[in-house]
């Protein structure tokens, strides 16, 4: 995200109780809805807070953007939550989110709790997602405010988003429509292929997209590194490949998406890592986790082309090459690299 | 006799008002050093309804309406160097109608208390000097040790009893002059300390200092800062002279956000313990600067707990 989450003032909460969706019970009686915003202190607020930045100003969470195609209702509400809703608009609006994710949510999504928070950076408004899976047979009671019923936010800090709780996802607002700066974050899902998410949480409950097409990021992300490593690593010639190998293996895997900054911290030296993400901030290329799709570079990800100052080319299958081709470093930042196999032809060109 | 009835009940109602006036200066007193970076401590009160009879009793000519000393606010600082950087920011912040450095009353042969006193008003620009027009305080500016010496001297009442005044006076001077003795080591110390090629650490705690004092009053952990430092340091690759530079303008750039979080997480009880420390500032510079050497480093010494709770509070997340 762009904002400096630094300055992001946390106003006002209100959570629902939505349980695991059951085919009978699809008239959304099953929620437990809170009729009345949960009072907070200055310290909740921080609380709050510093669980929305630690999520959101990490390097799993994605950009996003309202999709103009969708028909799930929140968008609007999060319009309406951005200009500033006052308090009965606030409870209606989250009461019609909680509706709208049992309704789409199926019986394997588990129970949860989703609650709507609103605050602002500075002038600017802000609303924030969380959904947050909890235990089935946990039940929180609720308390009275003013003759109405809402949760307490004691037990939501103590016994739900507790400091290790991992099982949350989460999407964060700030702007106007014209100037949307918004992310989301899933930690349940964060070993899995990002798929789940866009198509539970992102596509169908939020109505949103990814702010960028994968494909484009993919590319990006390919010859910023490529040109990364080609520059800075020019002297070291077998660290440049051995780099190069790790981003050709990464790109190839099957996880659905790339983290640069852990990829950085797996695989670039400790001096230049800091140098690496800035590189792909300069050009345009994303540095926080995105969504993995080879299709613009899926000739370059088949062989791997090593040029050598003399005029040598050497071109390889990425799959099964280091059984037979041995690099080796030498004084003065040259490569050495022996081939050994059977010659099948020789062709002019 | 002077009739002291007329006084009290203009005490008892005005009184209110200074209390109040008191906390305003307090509060402009505790700015003063914070945009200085200088660390203090202030207090303040409103004369007591009996001392203030019982100064009119001991000095009959003082009319109740010029006493200056119906509000009094005190800054305690460390060093004798301090002294002389407050005071020009005494006189930009309030109204000096007086100005007396008691040292310098004392000359070259004398001995006893020292500090620098001002008559002081709020300025015609200050928001609140409607509020408290016509009033008057008292502000002192002493050393640690110099507070030492006059918060002693006063307990132990040696000028109640003539007779033995005489006797003890030259004592509780002589006390004076090792106060005095002792202002001038330290400072000196302190000044060994930052000049030695050794003290790196030192040096750069004092750079940090400086800009930590503006955003909290809070003693911190000395020893556990150098040691910090100590091991943050080689990230910089620069002189001292560099990184001071670096944090000039880093604070010139960063001092709203820090304000804010300085605001915001000091109250916190889950706070990271190194908000309380100088070297704060250090490690949300490098943050930004190169957070995967920053968490290397870190690793080593101190748990990442407490790094990713500063990195939060600076709205970056170091996973």
């Amino acid at each position: 995200m762009k904002s400096d989450l630094a300055f992001l003032k946390i106003k006002r909460i209100i959570f629902h109780d939505v349980p695991r969706s059951r085919v009978r019970e699809s008239d959304s009686s099953a929620l437990r809805l809170s009729e009345v915003e949960s009072p907070i202190t200055d310290e909740i607020a921080l609380y709050l807070k510093n669980r929305i930045v630690n999520s959101m100003a990490s390097s799993r969470s994605f950009d996003i953007e309202f999709d103009p195609e969708t028909s799930s209702p929140v968008p609007k509400h999060v319009r309406t939550c951005l200009q500033g809703a006052d308090p009965p608009t606030f409870v209606d609006v989250s009461q019609n989110m909680a509706k709208h994710l049992y309704t789409v949510q199926t019986g394997s999504n588990p129970a949860g709790l989703l609650a709507l928070i609103s605050g602002g950076i500075d002038a600017t408004d802000a609303v924030a997602i969380l959904k947050i899976e909890r235990e089935e047979g946990a039940r929180l009671d609720q308390d009275e405010v003013q003759g109405k019923k809402t949760f307490n936010i004691l037990h939501f800090r103590d016994l739900i988003l507790t400091e290790n709780t991992r099982l949350f996802k989460i999407a964060l607002f700030i702007g106007s429509e014209e100037e949307l700066d918004a992310g989301a974050c899933d930690f349940q899902r964060g070993y899995t292929p990002i798929k789940e998410v866009a198509d539970f949480f992102l596509r169908r409950f939020l109505g949103c997209r990814l702010a960028q097409d994968p494909e484009v990021q993919t590319k990006r992300y390919y010859d910023a590194s490529v040109e990364f490593f080609n520059t800075r690593l020019k002297d070291q010639p077998l660290e440049l490949a051995k780099c190069y190998n790790h981003l050709v293996s990464e790109l190839s895997s099957q996880q659905g998406k790339i983290n640069p900054k852990r990829f950085a911290q797996d695989y670039i030296a400790p001096t230049l890592r800091a140098a690496y993400l800035e590189h792909l901030a300069q050009r345009g290329a994303p540095t926080a986790s995105f969504e993995l799709k080879t299709a613009l570079i899926s000739q370059r990800l088949k062989k791997n082309l090593y040029e050598f100052a003399c005029g040598i080319k050497l071109i390889t299958p990425r799959e099964g090459a280091e059984r037979h081709l041995k690099l080796s470093e030498l004084p003065g930042g040259e490569l050495r690299a022996e081939i050994r196999d059977r010659l099948d032809g020789v062709f002019g060109k | 006799m002077r009739d002291l009835e007329p006084v009290r009940a203009a005490w008892l109602r005005d009184r209110p008002r200074f209390e109040r006036f008191v906390e305003c200066l307090k509060g402009r007193a505790n700015r003063i050093l914070k945009d200085g970076g200088i660390w203090g401590r202030v207090t303040g009160r409103a004369k007591e309804i009996d001392s203030l009879l019982k100064k009119l009793i001991r000095k009959p000519d003082a009319e109740y309406d010029a006493m200056p000393d119906k509000a009094g606010i005190r800054i305690v600082v460390r060093f004798a160097e301090d002294i002389e950087a407050v005071r020009p920011l005494i006189g930009a912040q309030f109204r000096v109608l007086k100005e007396e450095n008691v040292t310098e009353r004392l000359g070259t042969d004398r001995l006893g208390y020292q500090g620098v006193h001002f008559d002081i008003a709020l300025r015609q620009e200050d928001p609140e000097a409607s509020a408290y027009q016509g009033c008057i305080a008292e502000l002192q500016v002493r050393t640690l040790a110099q507070d030492v010496w006059s918060e002693m001297s006063h307990e132990l009442n040696y000028k109640a009893e003539p007779c033995i005044a005489e006797a003890l006076c030259r004592r509780v001077n002589c006390l004076s002059a090792l106060m005095e003795t002792a202002d001038r080591e330290f400072s000196a110390v302190n000044n060994a300390i930052c000049a030695s090629p050794e003290a790196m650490a030192v040096r750069v705690q004092a750079i940090l200092e400086k800009y930590y004092y503006r955003l909290c009053g809070l003693f911190y952990d000395k020893e556990l800062s150098v040691s910090v430092i100590g091991f943050l340091w080689p990230l910089y690759q620069m002189t001292t002279g560099h990184f001071g530079t670096r944090m000039d303008d880093f604070f010139l750039r960063q001092e709203r956000k820090l304000r804010v979080i300085y605001a915001e997480q000091l109250c916190s009880p889950s706070r990271s313990l190194f908000l309380s420390q100088p070297e704060a500032l250090m490690i949300f510079d490098l943050v930004d600067k190169d957070q995967f050497a920053l968490r290397d480093i870190w690793a080593q010494y101190l748990p990442e707990s407490e790094l990713q709770r500063l990195a939060v509070a600076w709205g970056r997340s170091l996973q």
